[in-house]
């Protein structure tokens, strides 16, 4: 799958988003690296703001005033998305990066059938198409996402469908052109818990035929496990942890991580565990501290926790982590080896 | 949890120059140190944070300032001017805000009256050349000749640097400040019975904010009272409450407003001579006018903030902490006051600010069409309608009242705007 | 629909017979008679006078056998202004004056402020936006009679270059007789509906389906005027509703200012010379021509909206 010259799908670097509001800059994201090959499945968890949802939105030229892209570079296929103007920034929105948003009930345009929004995305970025193939295509992307009925279904309006249907709508919108990326931001998240799994399901398969890249955009660390290839943890606007998702599961080596895992009931625990809750708040973002945001609510925080931010260390090939306790080990196990 | 050593070589570069990390930066942090870490931010409370939107905002700022300045304008001002805004003040009837000295003006007089002269004298000079009485065109002719020739008075002034000098006074006062009287000017003239039109105002300002700030509060009781108990039961009682609702609003209300202030104002007048009571001497104080106008505002207006209300309740009591507290036996009448008014309190507020300007406009509406206040009480509405007669001549009686009039409902609409974006900052566009 | 018409209809019903009574029993509140004028006629005739058009009669009677009469279509006749002619026929003489400025008012309001609306919407925080901002909140501060006689005094004053209007209403003149009065009573709704559709224009505008449409590759206009304006006015659409009416009859300030000969002008005459059948009949006439807009805003909705159901008689 991968491309001939070797250039991966999605390389985001050094990523800043500020938002400027009357009280001050807030950092939303703070530097984030990582990238994306053909066809991976990549899951960034995180909190409710700690700058997921705008990490994906800057990849989509989508920030509103006040947010600003203050630094670093987002390349697909080799080129800087920051870079383009205002056209082809249209024009590589819907065709190349579909994106699903989290609220199926608002993301539709209520006063529009669904038929309509359906061709009108395809008709966007393919001029020349018929008003009749258009509904063809639009029909069999209906047909895709497992709705019957189609033809009945393209005349009616948003109102008419339940969530989970909009969903599925959503999803033939975002996938009518084929992109080769697809960004879901929290798409199951107000579901309910049956269809939440139907429209996972129908994503992986979706997936599989296609062979799009995905980026999934979550805070629920089972839905990681589900579907994705590898994880970045984001916390107050840092990627704390990534790695794939067997390393983030059985190996977490961020305290973060650790204690969003221990909060999540498993099936396959072994007797009676209790879940632990990660104590305390997220950091004010207008006002961050120096040092690790995750400082204060961590059970092994350390003097140097406090005073820096901790780089990023490799534990192993691709998997990431920016913890103070990584390094230290790390020095520990240097100086053994110094000393023979 | 372990952890597994396995390859630790490849340590990011910028660890090297981290290296030189002393074992006490590894000490575990205290709790106190963990709790400190964190700048506290200062909390704020809904009002405090709304005052400080609202200081930030300089235009609501601004009209705050300007109406401040019309409640002194219109209530302490009357104090300061001698005249009252009923006085005929002899003598001085249809005085510009502007006027001439003494001297200055003997000379005009001079020259204007030498202009009448001098076409008596040709009318004189005429009659007896032709030897008997001339008809009235050629009266007119030689009135027109004799206008033609007339000096330029403009030109005239400059030469004799006559200027304008501000406020009005009438001859005699000015005789009076030569004496050494000290008088007060007529700052925006007088109208055609010499009142003090700038009392006039005073009066006039105070009567439509009295109105604007009574009728919204009226306005307030009435529609969220009604609004509250409508949302809050909401089933058939919403329903039917709805449709008296949407009664009210097919009524047309300005016909309806005309028709009700006519016909309440007789019965108030006898009421007010009923007896010596104090609702009669309320109605005495207020004039049976103003109290027909907030009634007639008060009973058909309430419909707006009704709806709104109910919007807010019936949003408001869905939500947990109203089932809540009807979990811990609190009545309706409890949860309405307690819980759900104060929960839309910034809308209430900014509802009712906003009515204040309605209210105003409404009341000069009505005074202009003569059906509001009438006199000898005043109002800028009355004012300007009354000016409408003489608007070529005296063109400031008209504008003066007019542009308080906007300006006041202008500073109202600002600083309605201002509190609606500080009190609710999801509204802010 | 069958049982929305039903009920429509019922409520339009209750309201006229509300308004009328409403009406009816203020109206005999006010003291005085339609035959009293500087003549000062005897007792007698005036005794005569009621009894010939029914004046004589308590009160309620009165009312009923106006409503009988009503039901008929029968507004009665003029008992002064324009003796013993039908009122109906008053007002399908003064209607169309009043209903023409009307027009023409709203219209450019509509036309004006709708599109002033979205380009402050749309460029939102620049100077654009401030300027048209404070324009219409100062368009919305000045009453009706204040923009009226300020063109008076301009139109009408001693500079003979500025006298392009005629500022006295003459049906004979044309269009440009109808520029004053239709300005002075179009600018607050004009202002008004800009302000609103303003901000229905940044609520729509911050919806969720306008990030799909962005995130669709859509272009900017297909957006706004597509996807953003449609939802935009909904809330226009409510409030123009009661201002076409307000506006079709109440521009009784500029019918004064400008001395057009139509209904509000009439209307007030009427109040003064206690002409009753004439007061009965506009208010009356008025309340159905409300009662008519009211229900066409209904439609309306239901054409830019189709969540609503007018069956279920709400959203």
């Amino acid at each position: 799958m991968k491309n001939a010259n070797d250039k991966k799908l999605l390389e985001v670097k050094d990523l800043k988003v500020s938002f400027f509001t009357p009280a001050g800059e807030v950092k939303a994201v703070g530097g984030i690296t990582y990238d994306l090959d053909y066809g991976e499945v990549m899951g960034i968890v995180g909190e409710s703001g700690s700058g997921k949802s705008v990490e994906a939105y800057s990849i989509m030229g989508l920030l509103q005033s006040p947010g600003k892209v203050v630094g670093g570079s987002i390349m697909f296929e080799g080129e800087n998305v920051l870079n383009y103007d205002k056209n082809k920034m249209n024009d590589f929105r819907g065709k190349k990066v579909a994106m699903i948003f989290q609220n199926p009930m608002t993301c539709l345009n209520p006063v529009y059938t669904v038929g309509n929004q359906l061709t009108e995305a395809l008709r966007a970025h393919h001029k020349d198409i018929s008003a009749a193939d258009a509904k063809k295509k639009a029909m069999e992307m209906l047909e895709l996402v497992g709705i019957n009925n189609v033809e009945k279904r393209m005349t009616q309006y948003p109102h008419e469908f339940s969530g989970g249907m909009r969903q599925r709508v959503m999803i033939a919108m975002g996938l009518i052109c084929s992109p080769k990326l697809l960004i879901a931001d929290e798409p199951t998240t107000a579901l309910d818990v049956t269809i939440q799994a139907q429209i996972l399901e129908l994503m992986k398969d979706l997936q599989k035929k296609t062979g799009m890249g995905i980026i999934f955009i979550t805070h629920n660390l089972g839905v990681v496990a589900e579907i994705c290839d590898k994880v970045s943890v984001m916390y107050a606007g840092r990627i704390v942890e990534q790695g794939l998702v067997s390393d983030i599961f059985y190996n977490p080596s961020h305290p973060y991580t650790v204690g969003l895992l221990q909060s999540m009931p498993r099936v396959d625990a072994e007797e009676y565990e209790r879940l632990i809750p990660i104590e305390g708040t997220p950091v004010d973002m207008l006002n961050p501290p120096e040092g690790c945001p995750f400082a204060p609510r961590c059970s092994q925080c350390m003097q140097i926790c406090l005073k820096k931010l901790p780089p990023y260390v490799e534990i192993e090939d691709g998997h990431k982590s920016a913890c103070w306790l990584r390094v230290q080990e790390n020095m520990k196990c240097k100086e053994e080896q110094a000393n023979g | 949890m372990t952890i597994k050593k396995a390859k630790f070589g490849s340590l990011q570069p910028d660890i090297e120059n981290l290296l030189d990390l002393t074992p006490e930066d590894f000490a575990p942090a205290t709790q106190e140190q963990k709790e400190g870490f964190i700048p506290d931010r200062e909390s704020t409370s809904y009002w405090k944070d709304a005052w400080r939107r609202l200081r930030q905002n300089k235009v609501s700022m601004a009209a705050l300032a300007v109406i401040i300045l019309l409640i002194l304008f219109a209530f302490i001002g009357p104090m300061f001017v001698p005249y009252g805004y009923d006085q005929f003040n002899r003598g001085a009837e249809n005085l510009y805000p502007w006027h001439y000295s003494l001297e200055d003006q003997a000379i005009l007089d001079g020259v204007l009256g030498s202009d009448d002269e001098r076409i008596e004298a040709a009318i004189a000079a005429a009659e007896k050349e032709k030897g008997s009485a001339l008809t009235s065109i050629e009266i007119a002719k030689i009135k027109a000749t004799a206008k033609a020739s007339k000096l330029d008075i403009d030109e005239f002034k400059k030469e004799h640097d006559i200027k304008l000098k501000p406020f009005g006074y009438s001859k005699s006062e000015l005789k009076r400040i030569e004496d050494g009287e000290k008088v007060f000017p007529h700052v925006c003239g007088t109208d055609k019975n010499g009142r003090d039109i700038m009392v006039r105002l005073m009066v006039g300002t105070r009567i439509s904010m009295l109105i604007g700030i009574c009728a919204a509060l009226l306005v307030l009781l009435i529609g969220a009272t009604y609004g509250s108990i409508s949302g809050f039961f909401g089933g058939k009682v919403d329903a039917v409450m709805q449709r008296f609702v949407e009664l009210i609003y097919s009524i047309p209300e300005m016909l309806v407003v005309l028709l009700l202030s006519t016909a309440l104002k007789p019965s108030l007048e006898n009421f007010q001579n009923s007896g010596s009571g104090f609702f009669q001497s309320l109605v005495g104080t207020l004039g049976p006018n103003l109290i027909s106008l907030f009634v007639a505002f008060g009973l058909l207006y309430w419909v707006t903030m009704a709806r709104i209300i109910r919007g807010q309740i019936l949003q408001l009591k869905e939500q947990e902490f109203v089932t809540a507290a009807k979990a811990l036996g609190a009545g309706s009448g409890r949860i309405i006051k307690r819980h759900l008014l104060p929960n839309c309190i910034g809308q209430i507020v900014v509802t009712t600010c906003l009515q204040i300007p309605a209210a105003i406009f409404l009341e000069s509406f009505m005074s202009f069409l003569g059906v509001g206040v009438s006199s000898p009480m005043t109002s800028l509405g009355s004012m300007a309608s009354d000016a409408l007669g003489g608007v070529q001549t005296y063109g400031y009686r008209l504008v003066i009242p007019a542009l308080l009039l906007s300006i006041m409902i202008l500073a109202f609409n600002l600083f309605g705007d201002g509190l609606r974006d500080a009190l609710d900052p999801r509204l802010k566009k | 629909m069958a049982k929305y018409t039903i009920k429509r209809l019922g409520m339009a019903f209750i309201t006229l017979l509300f308004v009328a009574c409403l009406t009816f029993l203020l109206m005999n509140s006010i003291p005085g008679s339609p035959w009293l004028s500087d003549k000062n006629p005897p007792q007698a005739t005036i005794d005569a006078l009621n009894e010939k058009y029914g004046l004589d009669k308590p009160v309620a009677v009165q009312l009923g056998k106006y409503l009988k009469n009503l039901a008929q279509g029968d507004m009665g006749v003029s008992l002064k202004m324009q003796k013993n002619r039908p009122v109906i026929e008053i007002i399908k003489d003064m209607f169309p004056v009043s209903a023409k400025i009307g027009f023409f008012a709203i219209l450019w309001a509509i036309v004006v402020g709708v599109p002033l609306g979205c380009i402050a919407a749309y460029n939102r925080g620049k100077w654009v936006d401030s300027f048209l901002r404070i324009i219409c909140t100062i368009g919305i501060s000045m009453p009706s009679f204040v923009v009226a006689s300020l063109l008076l005094t301009t139109f009408a004053g001693t500079n003979e270059a500025l006298r392009l209007f005629p500022t006295i209403f003459d049906a004979k003149l044309g269009v440009n007789t109808y520029i004053l009065p239709c300005f002075a009573l179009g600018l607050y709704p004009m202002c008004y509906t800009a302000r609103q559709a303003r901000s229905s224009m940044l609520d729509a505008l911050g919806q969720d389906y306008i990030k799909t449409a962005r995130a669709k590759g859509l272009k900017n206009p297909s957006i706004i005027f597509k996807h953003a304006l449609r939802n935009a006015l909904i809330p226009v659409i409510t409030y123009l509703g009661p201002q076409v009416a307000f506006t079709f009859c109440g521009g009784f300030v500029v019918e004064k200012v400008f001395s057009v000969p139509g209904l509000g002008r009439y209307f007030i005459q009427s109040i003064s010379n206690r002409d009753y059948p004439v007061i009965m009949g506009t208010t009356v006439f008025l309340a159905a021509f409300i009662i008519l807009m009211n229900f066409l805003v209904d439609v309306l909705y239901k054409v830019v909206d189709p969540r609503i159901n007018l069956a279920e008689g709400g959203k």
